[in-house]
């Protein structure tokens, strides 16, 4: 790689938004590689980031958003080594000058996964032990003062493995705020928290940013968050910004947002679609738009909604019969989850299972699978007692998907991945199955026909993609029942395994998938793409809040009980 | 034969336990003192023992070793796994001896040796569990142990719980995934294999995860200024500064010296050799 | 409006000026981090199989027990994988922490015994494998681990009998059933520990893992034949310090041991050589231990200093290479030296706000 000099053609530089005239961050002809690989991650990236800024960092896949976001605190190059090329300033400071402890006090960064990034037991000394590490003897105000500012005082003597997914994300804002930052890069808070979690902690973001001026910058894939909270937005594509403009007019160009991975939130999409100059960044603003466009509701047509009542169901493949199940705590008592629940699920359906944290629906899907029978009632699935089975016997009628599908992967490669549930039970026509679920017709068959390495670089997205939902099929092998509860969890699986430094990229976090996170309440169909425009047959309110039973139905040919949340997965299959 | 639920002796159970015991949620004595005075109370304790042969003294240190897991309220598993030990150690290296003819006398040295043992055990047993992770990691930086060490315990104790349950996690998907042994074999052999080698199979997502979770966390730890904060000092005396012997402390250690001192006396009064 | 579309084929010229080192100039030395993540990772991965084993019972046939001590496929493909030097350090601590302060299991001295054999069975194990695809290597790396470890605390045992009984007879029996003891339980440990939960799934688990999990953690994958960052260098220095810190390891044993068999077998031993013998013990264990500590630093520096010699070699030939084509190899490295010195002082300048 050679070295040409810097262009005379200096950008126009992007600051379009709040034009206070004072960048905080500066990246110049920036240009990164890591070690071992043949082509530059970050490519001649310019961008100024203006003080007092909201940034949404957007992009596709592998288009370096964490990496860029990682030059700002000193991590690339202090600690990525890697060829450096061009300049970052953070506040005047060039960061090759500096370090990674001194840059850190000005820019706070929270991870993506931000449960690792919680190294204390207790919230107080999480919080404490950045300010006390750099020997600041206010620890103890800095400690309150960024739990204060999060509202999140209350939690300060708990321990960091009693807290809510939100309230350690929160945590671990707080941890970085209390060194006082100037500027906070939060990588997809989405990607691990529920929406209305998700909310919140934008909510926070947006507070610090408008009181105490704190320049924030995240990564983000959920257009309705941008819309709402960003007031710029950088458009990523390999390796480089290919614009930064202010939020109205990044979502003016929705088209290409959504050509990279960011399909538009409902009112931008809504607004754009009924001709609007200036598309509506919210519902509120939405609404006077899409007035004029209202038409009489047509008259409703019962045979075209296919709500299914209880007798048009299929037969039950699935009943729970006064179910109580609970958990010691670390006290010794017996927190209850399920409360003498009755529950059938019919062939057929596509059901939703929804609720907020702790409500219940992991139990409930354990309980199904019969990794776990209840203490007290009965759990049959297709006829059989879970009592009665082990749980991997009972595999052959009922498979699971976890939230964290990279704790499925066993083998090395896709096939052997694919092959172990048909091959470990003998499934007559395995060898096919491998076709069947990797689908792409003759020429897919054939490139699937080699084994593959999982996670390297070569095995396409999609290919990947498919070969996390492939054990669903191939664990239907032999029952003639198809898999009745597949319960489709969060995808991601390139986060672990694809190619070098992937992990830095970011990897592959759930675009399309972040509504597929089963533990998750959602009353209305996902923002993801993909997630949420197909709807679910059926929804199933958690036991705990509400009582269970159908409470919400829409239309979707329900062809076969899924009560997966996310049926992106089982369609995929379908067609695959 | 029917599945039930198992709240003890499940994996679920010993994670609790462990849980329970890393943070000495069920409190106590020595959970209330400084942790400095913790580790010398268990210096004191953990060398009495051997510096005598009687037996009189060694059953009074024994006392005392089961009066300080009573007050520092030592959970089940712990302490079974303790008793089980114990036990086990005495019965096997008995009828070790025995099998080449020992006699009862080999009986009564092994009851000197595992009173001995089971003094020091139990007082480590009454000071650790005492100790959650932070105090002890803080006693450990006062008592100037290296950074890393100290670090080590405590990122050890917050991951452990995390760590437990994505094994957990890993080992029900690899159970749902692989068929089950067509037969048991002999006392079920087949079975106990196959969990073997699910066991270790898990190892492999786990060390993929465990290293990419590794990564994120040390990444922060710089962020954070840990290795600023092991090269500049004064980081760790305002860490230090909220370390207090107090008149509990003193007492407690008081009272044990006393204590390990009256064993002695009272073993010089009443020797009880073999 | 769009700031930046550059056309194509300009996409991989930079713009901006190199910083720095170019790529392509191995380090073989790893920085602070790496060896931190090495050895946060060796010490959970190896505190969590030795949890996993504390939960299984232990199955013993009579006195034998026939349980698995640990798993050595855990440290050792931490140690072939990456660096042997920080797996080691951290692998020990792992079961310490882990088990034996959670459990309540520490036993005071007996701990820094364990900890130095584990090290020592670890760093030896993790240095012999050069290659992690040779699979000769790792299943001589997964029974040197229960080797160095099982007959170093093997001899140990067996001194504390041998040295328990030299005049008295006491307890009958005793001596040989332990010698016995000692030789199956060995057996059973190489068989077990060595072999089933050692090479085993050590031989399935290195090639699996090896490229994969290294750029996870942001490094690159060890080729054979390259020097290995954290090796035990084959000086005979260091050999010097492996036997002292086996000796101080036994050091630490025969503290506890000695009273322990004097109290057993020889009520009057103490009486003879007096209370001062204890101090002595410590006095000398607390030599040997420096001596091995500066015999190390000694052996790694030669040991570093022969790998620098190595990479200048290189340089040199790589820089001799490049001024074929032009200068411009010198003179960024001559940048490149004078940023590191700027990197290296820029002092934590900036203040509290």
């Amino acid at each position: 790689m050679q070295t040409v000099p810097p262009t005379s053609s200096p950008f126009p530089s992007s600051s379009p938004s709040t034009g206070s005239g004072d960048p905080v961050i500066v990246v110049k002809d920036l240009s990164f590689r890591y070690p071992g690989t043949d082509r530059d991650t970050l490519r001649n990236v310019d961008l100024t980031i203006e003080r007092g800024d909201f940034v949404a960092v957007v992009g596709g896949n592998g288009s370096a958003k964490t990496t860029l976001c990682k030059t700002f605190n000193g991590l690339v190059p202090h600690y990525w080594n890697g060829d450096f090329a061009g300049s970052v300033h953070v506040g005047g400071t060039d960061t090759w000058e500096s370090s990674v402890a001194e840059l850190s006090s000005r820019v706070g960064y929270v991870y993506q996964d931000f449960q690792n990034q919680l190294v204390r037991p207790t919230v107080r000394d999480e919080v404490a032990f950045g300010p006390l590490n750099f020997g600041h003897a206010d620890y103890r105000e800095r400690t309150e003062e960024a739990l204060a500012q999060l509202g999140i005082s209350h939690l300060r003597d708990s321990f960091v493995w009693q807290l809510s997914g939100g309230q350690s994300h929160l945590v671990a804002l707080a941890a970085v705020l209390a060194l006082r930052p100037e500027v906070v890069v939060v990588d997809e808070p989405v990607a691990e928290l529920d929406p209305a979690r998700a909310r919140e902690i934008y909510l926070r973001l947006q507070q610090l940013n408008r009181e105490h001026g704190i320049t924030v910058v995240t990564i983000e894939h959920h257009a309705e968050f941008i819309a709402e909270f960003a007031r710029s937005v950088v458009l990523m594509a390999d390796g480089a910004p290919v614009w930064h403009l202010p939020v109205q007019e990044a979502m003016d160009r929705h088209r290409e947002l959504e050509d990279n991975g960011i399909p538009a939130p409902d009112a931008v999409s809504l607004t754009a679609a009924v001709g609007a100059d200036r598309v509506a960044l919210d519902v509120d603003s939405a609404v006077p738009m899409l007035r004029p466009h209202l038409r009489d509701a047509p008259p409703a047509n019962p045979a075209a909604d296919d709500t299914v009542g209880p007798e048009g169901r299929g037969e039950v493949v699935a009943s729970l019969r006064g179910v109580n199940h609970g958990y010691r705590t670390v006290r010794g008592d017996l927190a209850p989850v399920l409360i003498d629940l009755d529950l059938d699920l019919h062939a057929g359906e596509r059901i939703a299972l929804v609720g907020t944290n702790g409500a219940g629906k992991t139990t409930l899907m354990k309980l199904l699978t019969g990794l776990m029978v209840p203490r007290s009632g009965t759990v049959t699935v297709t006829g059989i007692d879970t009592r009665s089975r082990s749980a991997a016997r009972l595999a052959d009628h009922v498979s699971y998907l976890y939230q964290h599908p990279q704790r499925m992967f066993l083998k090395d490669t896709v096939r052997a991945d694919i092959a172990l549930f048909p091959a470990g039970r003998q499934v007559p026509g395995r060898r096919s199955w491998w076709r069947r679920c990797w689908g792409g017709g003759p020429g897919g068959a054939r490139r699937a026909g080699r084994p593959q390495p999982l996670g390297r670089p070569a095995a396409p997205r999609d290919h990947r993609h498919r070969a996390r939902h492939a054990p669903l099929p191939a664990a239907a092998g032999r029952a003639h029942l198809q898999p009745r509860c597949a319960l489709p969890r969060r995808r991601d699986r390139d986060a672990r395994l694809t190619g070098r430094h992937s992990a830095l990229r970011g990897g592959g976090q759930p675009r399309h998938g972040a509504g597929g996170h089963l533990g998750q309440s959602r009353d209305r169909p996902g923002p993801g793409p993909g997630a949420g425009r197909r709807h679910p047959a059926r929804a199933v309110r958690a036991p705990r809040d509400h009582p269970p039973g159908a409470t919400g139905a829409s239309p979707g040919r329900a062809d076969r009980a899924q009560p997966g949340h996310r049926p992106t997965a089982v369609d995929r299959r379908r067609t695959g | 034969m029917a599945r039930k639920t198992h709240d003890v002796l499940s994996v679920d159970w010993v994670r609790l336990e462990l849980l329970r015991t890393a943070y000495s949620t069920r409190g106590g004595l020595f959970a209330r003192m400084d942790p400095r005075m913790v580790l010398a109370w268990y210096v004191l304790l953990a060398l009495a023992p051997w510096f005598t042969h009687n037996l009189t003294v060694l059953l009074m240190l024994f006392g005392l070793g089961v009066a300080s897991v009573a007050l520092a309220r030592v959970g089940p598993l712990v302490l079974g796994l303790f008793v089980i030990g114990l036990g086990a150690d005495v019965v096997g290296l008995f009828l070790a001896s025995f099998l080449f003819g020992g006699n009862l006398d080999t009986l009564v040295a092994l009851a000197e040796l595992n009173l001995k043992l089971g003094a020091v055990s139990m007082a480590s047993m009454a000071a650790f569990v005492s100790l959650d992770p932070e105090k002890l990691s803080d006693a450990l930086l006062a008592l100037r142990a290296p950074e890393l060490l100290a670090f080590g315990v405590s990122y050890g104790y917050r991951m452990l719980p995390i760590l437990v349950d994505e094994y957990v996690t890993v080992f029900e998907g690899q159970r749902l995934r692989h068929a089950p042994p067509p037969h048991r074999g002999i006392l079920g052999w087949r079975v106990i294999l196959q969990w073997c080698t699910l066991a270790v199979t898990a190892f492999y997502p786990i060390m993929l995860n465990t290293a990419k979770n590794v990564r994120t966390t040390v990444e922060a730890l710089e962020t954070r200024g840990f290795t600023y904060g092991a090269a500049n000092t004064s980081g760790r005396t305002l860490r230090l500064a909220y370390l207090r012997v107090t008149a509990l402390d003193v007492a407690v250690l008081a009272a044990s010296a006393l204590t390990v001192i009256g064993a002695y006396w009272v073993g010089g009064q009443y020797p009880l050799h073999r | 409006m769009t700031t930046q579309n550059s056309p194509r084929t300009t996409d991989d010229q930079r713009r901006g000026t190199l910083r720095g080192t170019v790529d392509g100039l191995r380090r073989v030395d790893l920085t602070t981090s790496q060896k931190l993540m090495i050895f946060v990772l060796s010490m959970s991965l190896f505190g969590l199989s030795n949890i996993i084993l504390e939960i299984i019972p232990d199955p013993s046939i009579g006195p034998v027990d026939v349980s698995v001590s640990y798993m050595v496929f855990v440290p050792l493909v931490m140690a072939a994988l990456f660096s042997p030097l920080w797996a080691a350090l951290g692998a020990p601590l792992g079961e310490i922490v882990f088990t034996d302060l959670l459990m309540g299991d520490f036993s005071g001295l007996a701990e820094v015994e364990g900890y130095l054999q584990m090290f020592l069975a670890v760093y030896i194990a993790g240095s012999l494998i050069r290659n992690p695809r040779s699979r000769v290597q790792i299943v001589i790396g997964a029974l040197v681990v229960v080797l160095v470890d099982k007959v170093l605390s093997a001899v140990v045992d067996l001194s504390k009998v041998w040295i328990g009984v030299e005049d008295a007879e006491f307890v009958e029996g005793l001596p040989e059933s332990v010698l016995a003891l000692e030789i199956i339980g060995l057996g059973v440990d190489v068989l077990m520990s060595g072999i089933l939960l050692g090479a085993i799934p050590a031989l399935w688990l290195i090639p699996a893992l090896h490229g994969k999990i290294e750029p996870l953690m942001g490094m690159r994958p060890r080729v054979p034949g390259e020097p290995i960052p954290g090796r035990a260098p084959r000086t005979p220095l260091f050999v010097g310090f492996a036997l002292l810190l086996a000796i101080a390891s036994f050091g630490f044993a025969f503290l506890e041991a000695f009273d322990l068999n004097a109290g057993e077998w020889e009520p009057d031993f103490l009486d003879r050589f007096g209370s001062w013998f204890i101090v002595v013990s410590v006095v000398a264990i607390a030599l040997v231990l420096l001596v091995a500590l500066i015999l190390f630093r000694l052996s790694r520096t030669a040991a570093d200093t022969e790998l620098h010699e190595a990479e200048v070699r290189e340089d040199v030939a790589r820089a001799e290479a490049d001024r074929a084509d032009s200068g411009r190899a010198e003179a960024d490295r001559a940048d490149s030296g004078r940023a590191e010195a700027d990197r290296a002082e820029s002092p934590y300048t900036r203040q509290q706000r």
